[in-house]
């Protein structure tokens, strides 16, 4: 009797921590924080807008919990009894958990969608700089002024980055739902592929990043920074792809890189194996195609935007000056350098908040 | 509200009590100086808050998470998007702009018929009392009607945020009536 309710229970906290681990749940999450990440900053004050995104966010968890809830057939008592009991303990994890948590808690809601906004910042570097190329050496010489000009262009950036996704997002919307629907009624295979319709999607992306680390010698630098999130040596796309799992957890990119070293090869039977069908990755490439082509036509737009502001502004005085930016012939280096302390600066942004949970 | 998330909260292991205050007041008022000495941070480059502030402060052994919302006119709307769950609010009025009581009368007046904060206790901050032309905190008491007040219990201190004079006092207060309210 009590053995039995003890299993009871122990079933009820691993189906939910299955649940929290599976795509059904970090596939909506993740999209909602995408979608919404971008008024987040770092100041310490809050935005009003943000109180109103908290609210949406707090109602798609709630509806998240309680339709899988009824679908599985957990009613409210025993969830209540099974994350009352001990084992709710040692069976989950502050890194599972957290998205549940930040329904309840605005501030680490805030943190989660800071963090996310950067790492959709270096997302969209990682771009750029894919387009433009790196110098073989990373010169960082001159100011470390993350000056207004370059601020407005991470504005640009991010929105470009940010509609792209949109677009992007809402060709996908339909079939994510299907998909993910389909695996709700197959929650074993929820549980051992985690996130995997979303590594298929950021394949692409990462095949960019990945190419282009092959394109261009790495910095020291660089590779130091990579040293948790990314990884500096060129991988397999599905792989690359693990970085990018729904779970903004400090502990990340720690256990991605054990992942990566230990389950390589089972990796990519999952995936080969995995729930999505052929014709649905090939869909998918066609969309993340459209969505590469969509955000080169938009970067072009914006470099030639930066050309044009730049020919107009009078030379710089000093490598100081915030205001004007270079004359056009030191563009492309001065461009390198630009690079370079954005993505130092994002960095260390992102250190920061990971740091602070 | 979520009633499923408030059973994972526990798991987060924080055991002690935590209750949350809003810190509300015309803009100017002093409510973002008084966050500040709340949390001993440096109060001299404070600017108007466009948005919110959340801290929290640790008192009698309470955790307090002070939300602070800025009082500009066209913030004021936003007011009662914060008041649910609101354990206490804190009320700051700038004891030396008379021009401007019975505009922050009406408001808190209005702030009290919330039916979120029925019931709910209340702290009158009279702030910048170190301000010679400051009003004395039993005359800001009168015109602000206090003591028609029945369905809730309710305060008013004389404080200076700027100096910190007074908020101790007023902190005291807070704790005496979460403790009555647990008893
Ligand atoms: N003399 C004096 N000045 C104060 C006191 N408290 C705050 N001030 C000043 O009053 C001004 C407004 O203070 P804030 O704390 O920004 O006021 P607020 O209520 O947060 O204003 P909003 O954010 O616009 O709603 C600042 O210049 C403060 O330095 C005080 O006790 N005495
Ligand atoms: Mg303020």
């Amino acid at each position: 009797m009590a053995a039995g309710e003890e299993d009871d229970v122990e079933w009820v906290v691993d189906t939910i921590a299955g649940f929290l681990r599976g795509p059904a749940w970090s596939i909506p999450i993740l999209e909602f924080m995408e979608h919404n990440c971008e008024v987040f900053d770092d100041e310490e004050e809050s935005k009003l807008s943000y109180t109103e995104i908290y609210q949406e966010y707090q109602a798609l968890v709630e509806r998240l919990l309680e339709d899988y809830l009824k679908e599985v057939g957990i009613n409210e008592e025993k969830f209540q009894e099974a994350f009352s009991s001990p084992l709710a303990k040692t069976h989950t994890s502050q890194a599972i958990l957290q998205t549940v948590l930040a329904a309840e808690d605005f501030r680490l809601f805030k943190k989660m969608m800071v963090q996310k906004n950067i790492e959709m910042q270096l997302q969209a570097i990682r771009i750029i700089k894919e387009r433009n190329g790196v110098l073989p050496e990373c010169l960082t010489e001159g100011s470390d002024v993350f000056s207004e000009i370059e601020q407005e262009e991470m504005k640009i950036l991010r929105e470009v980055l940010r509609k792209s996704k949109e677009e992007y997002e809402i060709e996908q919307e339909r079939k994510r739902t299907e998909e993910a629907r389909a695996k709700l009624k197959a929650p074993d295979v929820t549980h051992s592929c985690p996130g995997d319709s979303r590594e298929a999607v950021k394949v692409k992306e990462s095949t960019e990043g990945a190419e282009h680390s092959e394109e261009s010698p790495k910095c020291p630098l660089e590779g130091s920074h990579k040293s948790t999130k990314e990884d500096p040596t060129p991988v397999c796309p599905v792989q690359k792809g693990t970085e990018n799992l729904p779970q903004p957890s400090c502990t990340k990119g720690k256990e991605d890189t054990k992942k990566r070293s230990a389950g390589k090869g089972s990796e990519n039977t999952v995936q080969k194996a995995g729930v999505k069908g052929p014709d649905l990755s090939e869909t998918e490439k066609q969309q993340l195609k459209q969505r590469e082509d969509y955000l080169k036509k938009k970067r072009d737009l914006l470099l030639a935007t930066k050309k044009e502001s730049k020919s107009n502004a009078p030379p710089p005085s000093s490598d100081q000056k915030e205001e004007e930016p270079p004359p056009k012939e030191e563009m492309s280096e001065e461009k390198q350098r630009l690079l370079q302390k954005r993505k130092m600066l994002a960095e260390k942004l992102k250190e920061e908040v990971i740091n602070k949970r | 509200m979520l009633g499923l998330l408030s059973v994972i909260q526990k798991l987060k292991g924080s055991p002690e009590q935590e209750l949350r205050i809003v810190l509300l007041g015309l803009d100017n008022a002093g409510k973002t100086t008084l966050l500040k000495r709340l949390a001993s941070e440096e109060v001299s480059t404070i600017t108007p808050t466009q948005g919110f502030n959340i801290k929290s402060v640790q008192s009698h052994g309470l955790k307090l998470n002070v939300w602070d919302i800025g009082g500009q006119r066209s913030i004021r709307p936003y007011w009662k998007k914060y008041l649910g769950s609101t354990d206490l609010l804190i009320y700051v009025i700038d004891s030396a702009d008379q021009k401007r009581f019975e505009e922050t009368g009406q408001e808190l007046a209005e702030l009290t018929e919330d039916e979120s904060l029925t019931g709910v206790p209340l702290l009158v901050f009279a702030n910048k009392q170190d301000l010679v032309t400051a009003a004395p905190a039993a005359e800001i008491a009168e015109g602000l009607s206090l003591h028609t007040y029945r369905d809730r219990e309710w305060q008013i201190q004389a404080c200076s945020a700027l100096s910190g004079e007074g908020v101790q006092d007023g902190m005291n207060w807070i704790s005496s009536q979460i403790m009555n309210r647990k008893k």
